[in-house]
């Protein structure tokens, strides 16, 4: 009786040894299959394009014309691949208020009138223009791009010659051109990439204005200590908050606000907000671990980097790199504009612009690049406690 | 032109947690605890009952029911007793039962690399209980004790779960119901597993008294609850990342 | 006496444990709940400094042609850039395989190393004085980097505070064992989940001595190389962030790496990173403290990176007294405790990352059918745990006797011989694909 109760006992490990074994059963079943198994390609080549999706869509495109095709009863010749049409024409214009639910292939311009609707993308050999409020899935053109008013583009637009991008539109995705992007009042984009990027009102010119003459303080923190410690006095900033990181880059502890313009020669950190009045030149890099506001007719040479907003006053202009880690807006008149590089902009947020605005290079937004009037500059600047006063101040030490 | 695959995937940049749901599993967190709360003294009772039936199952002769004290704040618990073998009073079954094992844990150290350590281990807590059999008679416990021991742990872990099951549903985000099953689901499981796993130990403390009890403590223990934790894991978590459509491996 | 020793340690143990677990379920959270990762992808290729690619060899005739390829077939402006191969006393064919390079390339500068101690950090020393960008990149031997890899790295430094950027290990073999699939799970959820989430809090993302780089006036200001260390590039991180410089992350620059295949090579190197952390905590847990670029929760986490690995010790010693106060049954919140030890133990899976990262991390990469290898993951922390606690004890026991550090061992390499193909899916050595025009913008080639 007693082996035999044992034997019961033993069946019962037995059953709870597969009970335990069940627990893994689903790992071990996934290894067996996996084993061997090279986890996906790797693409070493993979290079990251500001243009990709345009330029991926043209060579699939390409691909699909030496597909066999027919001609529809409008002499178009028509593809179909699987659930898609592609239709190939010579120029196509669409009526008011028309739509096309085919991807569209034009051998010269494209147009179509307002409120039309294109589900696929359109790819278009010559120019392109688009009326008022209609809706497109995606644009490329190999010449010009015009946009009316109120076009709603859900994913990426691409041309070769200039793009124009009227009030109020709106693109999902990148907008790239190898000339000129004019983005209109109300405009909303994800980023866009040219040789020239300009906001409604732009003269086309890289620089605004003649260049006033300013008296700057030079602030030089590579001195000897008593010389900083002079230039810091004068500028009303404490020597004291100055902590040397490398041999050409300087922490300074708090906000900075200098009371006169300042001509900083040297990498400099604040960890603080930043307010720089007008006609400041940064000949190097600048971060501010809070936001960062430049006044009127400010030159930075270097990098702009905040962790929050950055603030760009009128006519400022900048060579480098501007990182907002939240946004960023660039008063009217700001030129980004860089003769032996591109230049780039990007806020994780929001990143606005007022008219008359020119960047050569890009300018991205983990939310929005959006063009706006006096209003919504305003707005802006109100959400973030810059009322005029502030501007004054950061106006202070204009003149020559 | 076609991108090749890269590796690894990044169909998804972020999983934004979303804070109605966040707050319903919390509720549903909040609700499988007070339930728990609620129903301890039956849940307990339903334990010891699910226990006794598989030691009578398995023949393992059950000498009653005592009554323990888990913590103050709760009234006595039932646990099975079951007579456990004196085994330091018979040293040729201890030494063989000892041999026995450590021969086996030795054969699979020998042969399944990646668990050696795990081994080691379990083969330390081996000869922590013979030591403390031979030399310390005083330490040996009962069945109850053990079970004391035993649903201590397991009732931090069924305290733990609802919350556990929260945190999955606000990374899986399934439908409301599916969440609410899922979460009573593993609780569940782990009621019945948990029952299980003690009456596996103490029908081997009849036969074999404390010598594997540590062993078992510690690998059928709050370990076996965090292994079928994460298996629920993964499988939620495949499941997810299938119904998100995200490029498979 | 001994059941009140055993208490306090049981109750030491869960309070460390416990906070680790919660920091690494918060840094979960925290990448999970993250619209948008802080990365710099949206200036690869227009931050463009004068690079120094560094790539340390030792005895790396197997690999070292596919990653001199690599970095020749990479598209940053050769002006601006140099590879200094550093021939690290080899024995075999590295020195013939980085000569022939360098001679076919002009990119690639060789320097040959014959004496001096062992270690990365010695060779690394060696070679800076030599290297002239402003940015130096260090590569692993065994890597196999990108095109776009070094403008994707060099991105960060346009900010004037990164003194060193880290980029995303991948591991290539992860099919060959058991051990690469979870020691891949392990690099996802410590790369995806733990590095990015550490970034985004502003705390300290490590830099990995591989894969990354540092800003050469940064290292110039924290006095170099540390070639005395296991682990030069923990040592080095702490270093700069306790100056005042940061650390970035950037998670989508992606290289591929070779992760141990066996336990007893996984062993090592563990036992060596273990090493390596506890030596930096001893050595710079005061300058962390006294810093003042540091604020109080960059210090904490700071400390709780370098004291990671004491974790498995204070395990095991929690267990020892979990086992203690089982044998005398104890009262029940001593024994509460055990079962709070065993559970925040057990949640720590592999290299330091808690179960719930490993699976956050594999659904952030879409690895569906590997996450259902995470109960296995038990196994690679058994063994983890062990190899710790044993590289630990060897290191208190040589400082005890004063018997000197232990040796730098070079992790073994698996791959056959590399004849300069380019890790390209077999297809060898893949031409250019892309060039680059002067707006900036890519264009296909023609013989693409």
């Amino acid at each position: 009786m007693a082996d035999f109760v044992a034997w019961r006992f033993l069946i019962f490990v037995a059953i709870f040894g597969m009970l335990v074994y069940l627990q893994f059963y689903l790992a071990h079943r996934e290894w067996r299959k996996l084993k061997g198994e090279q986890a996906s390609d790797i693409d070493v080549n993979y290079v990251r394009t500001e243009d990709y999706f345009a330029q991926s869509f043209r060579m699939k495109a390409q691909d699909w014309l030496k597909l066999p095709s027919s001609v529809d009863d409008q002499g178009a010749t028509v593809i179909v691949k699987g659930n898609e049409r592609i239709r190939l024409l010579e120029n196509l214009g669409i009526a008011a208020d028309g739509s096309c639910r085919d991807i569209v292939i034009t051998e010269h311009d494209f147009s179509c009138g307002p409120r039309s609707t294109m589900t696929r993308e359109i790819w278009a050999r010559g120019n392109a223009v688009v009326g008022s409020e209609s809706r497109l899935q995606a644009l490329a053109a190999d010449g010009a791009v015009d946009l009316g008013e109120n076009v709603t583009i859900a994913r990426w637009l691409d041309s070769n010659g200039p793009l124009t991008i009227g009030a109020g539109c709106r693109v999902g995705a990148r907008i790239t051109s190898r000339a000129r992007i004019l983005l209109g009042t109300g405009a909303e984009i994800r980023s866009a990439f040219a040789p020239e990027i300009g906001s409604a009102g732009w003269d086309g010119k890289v620089t605004h204005g003649d260049p006033a003459q300013f008296t700057l303080l030079d602030l030089d923190l590579s001195q000897d200590s008593a010389d900083v410690g002079r230039q810091m006095a004068a500028a009303g900033l404490s020597q004291d908050r100055l902590l040397q990181l490398g041999p050409d880059t300087w922490i300074y502890r708090g906000d900075l606000a200098p009371s006169v313009a300042i001509r900083l020669k040297t990498n400099l950190v604040v960890k603080g907000d930043c307010f720089l009045p007008a006609a400041c030149v940064l000949e190097a890099d600048l971060r501010a671990d809070g936001s960062l506001f430049l006044g009127p007719s400010c030159v930075s040479h270097g990098n702009l980097i905040a962790d929050g907003d950055i603030f760009l006053g009128r006519s400022c202009q900048f060579s480098g790199l501007v990182h907002a880690g939240k946004s960023a807006l660039f008063s009217q008149w700001t030129r980004g504009f860089n003769p032996q590089a591109t230049v780039a902009v990007y806020a994780d947020e929001n990143m606005s612009l007022e008219t008359d605005v020119a960047v050569g290079g890009k300018i991205a937004a983990g939310g929005r690049v959006e063009v706006v009037d006096s209003t919504g500059a305003f707005e802006w600047k109100a959400r973030r406690g810059i009322g005029e006063k502030d501007l004054r101040v950061l106006a202070k030490g204009q003149g020559s | 032109m076609r991108r090749l695959f890269i590796y690894p995937h990044r169909s998804l940049r972020a999983v934004p947690l979303n804070w109605p749901r966040c707050a319903l599993s919390a509720l549903i967190a909040g609700g499988l605890t007070l339930a728990i709360v609620r129903l301890l003294q039956p849940l307990f009772a339903l334990h010891n009952q699910l226990c006794l039936g598989l030691l009578h199952l398995s023949g393992i002769p059950v000498t009653g029911i005592a009554l323990v004290q888990l913590f103050a704040a709760i009234q006595p618990v039932p646990v099975p007793l079951v007579a456990v073998t004196q085994i330091g009073a018979r040293p040729l079954e201890l030494w063989s039962i000892f041999a026995a094992a450590m021969l086996l844990l030795l054969e699979l150290h020998r042969r399944i690399p990646f668990a050696r350590s795990l081994l080691s281990f379990l083969m330390v807590l081996l000869i922590v209980a013979l030591g403390v059999v031979i030399f310390d008679s005083a330490a040996q416990f009962g069945s109850a004790e053990f079970a004391t021991i035993w649903l201590r742990g397991e009732l931090l872990i069924w305290f733990v779960l609802p919350w556990f099951s929260a945190s999955m549903l606000i990374l899986m985000q399934p439908a409301t119901v599916l969440g609410i099953g899922w979460a009573l689901i593993s609780q569940i499981y782990g009621f019945f597993w948990s029952a299980i796993r003690l009456a596996l130990c103490i029908g081997v403390m009849h036969y074999t008294g404390i010598l594997f009890a540590p062993m078992f403590w510690f690998v059928l223990g709050v370990m076996a609850d965090v292994v079928y934790l994460v298996v629920f894991y993964s499988v939620g978590l495949q499941w997810t990342s299938r119904r998100w459509d995200t490029r498979t491996n | 006496m001994l059941i009140v020793i055993a208490k306090l340690c049981l109750l030491f143990s869960v309070v460390v444990l416990t906070l680790y677990a919660v920091r690494h379920y918060l840094f979960a959270a925290s990448r999970l709940s993250l619209r948008r990762p802080k990365e710099w992808m949206e200036f690869t290729g227009f931050v463009l400094p004068r690079v120094s690619v560094l790539v340390a060899m030792h005895n790396e005739e197997a690999v070292a042609a596919d990653i001199l390829q690599g970095l020749v077939e990479c598209d940053y402006d050769w002006e601006k850039l140099e590879v200094v191969a550093i021939n690290d006393r080899s024995t075999d064919r590295t020195g013939d395989i980085i000569d022939d390079f360098a001679a076919r390339h002009p990119v690639i500068k060789a320097i040959h190393r014959e004496g001096g101690a062992g270690g990365k950090g010695a060779a690394l020393q060696f070679a800076t004085p030599r290297a002239t960008g402003e940015v130096l990149l260090l590569f692993d031997a065994d890597y196999f980097p990108g095109r776009s890899m070094i403008k994707q790295l060099v991105a960060p430094f346009c900010d004037p505070q990164v003194g060193a950027v880290m980029g995303r290990v991948v591991p290539h073999n992860t099919g060959r064992t058991l051990l690469t699939e979870l020691l891949s799970m392990e690099r996802a959820a410590g790369y995806q989940v733990g590095q990015q989430a550490r970034y985004n809090l502003g705390l300290t993302p490590q830099f990995g001595g591989t894969v990354g780089g540092v800003r050469a006036s940064a290292l110039q200001s924290v006095g170099g190389w540390n070639s005395e260390s296991l682990t030069e590039d923990t040592d080095l991180t702490f270093r700069l962030v306790a100056r005042g410089w940061r650390v970035a992350y950037v998670n989508r620059a992606e290289c591929y790496e070779e992760v141990p295949e066996t336990w007893e090579v996984r062993k090592r190197q563990i036992g060596r990173w273990a090493t390596g952390h506890t030596e930096c905590l001893h050595k710079l847990q005061s300058s962390i403290l006294r810093s003042k670029a540091l604020s109080f929760w960059q210090k904490l986490d700071s400390l709780f990176v370098l004291s990671s690995y004491l974790t498995a010790p204070i395990l095991v010693l929690g267990w020892i007294a979990s086992l203690v106060l089982f044998f005398t049954q104890q009262n029940s919140v001593a024994l509460f405790l055990s079962v709070a030890l065993m559970f925040a133990g057990y949640q720590m899976f592999g290299n330091q990352a808690t179960f719930y990262e490993l699976g956050v991390a594999a659904l952030l990469d879409g690895a569906s059918r590997r996450v259902l290898l995470m109960p296995l993951s038990l196994f690679n922390f058994f063994a983890s745990t062990g190899a710790i606690c044993g590289a630990l004890l060897r290191f208190y026991f040589g400082k005890l006797r004063g018997t000197g550090r232990p040796r730098w061992q070079k992790t073994r390499r698996y791959r056959e011989n590399g004849n300069g193909n380019t890790f390209g899916n077999g297809h060898g050595a893949t031409p250019r694909l892309y060039s680059q025009g002067a707006n900036g913008l890519y264009t296909r080639s023609s013989n693409g």
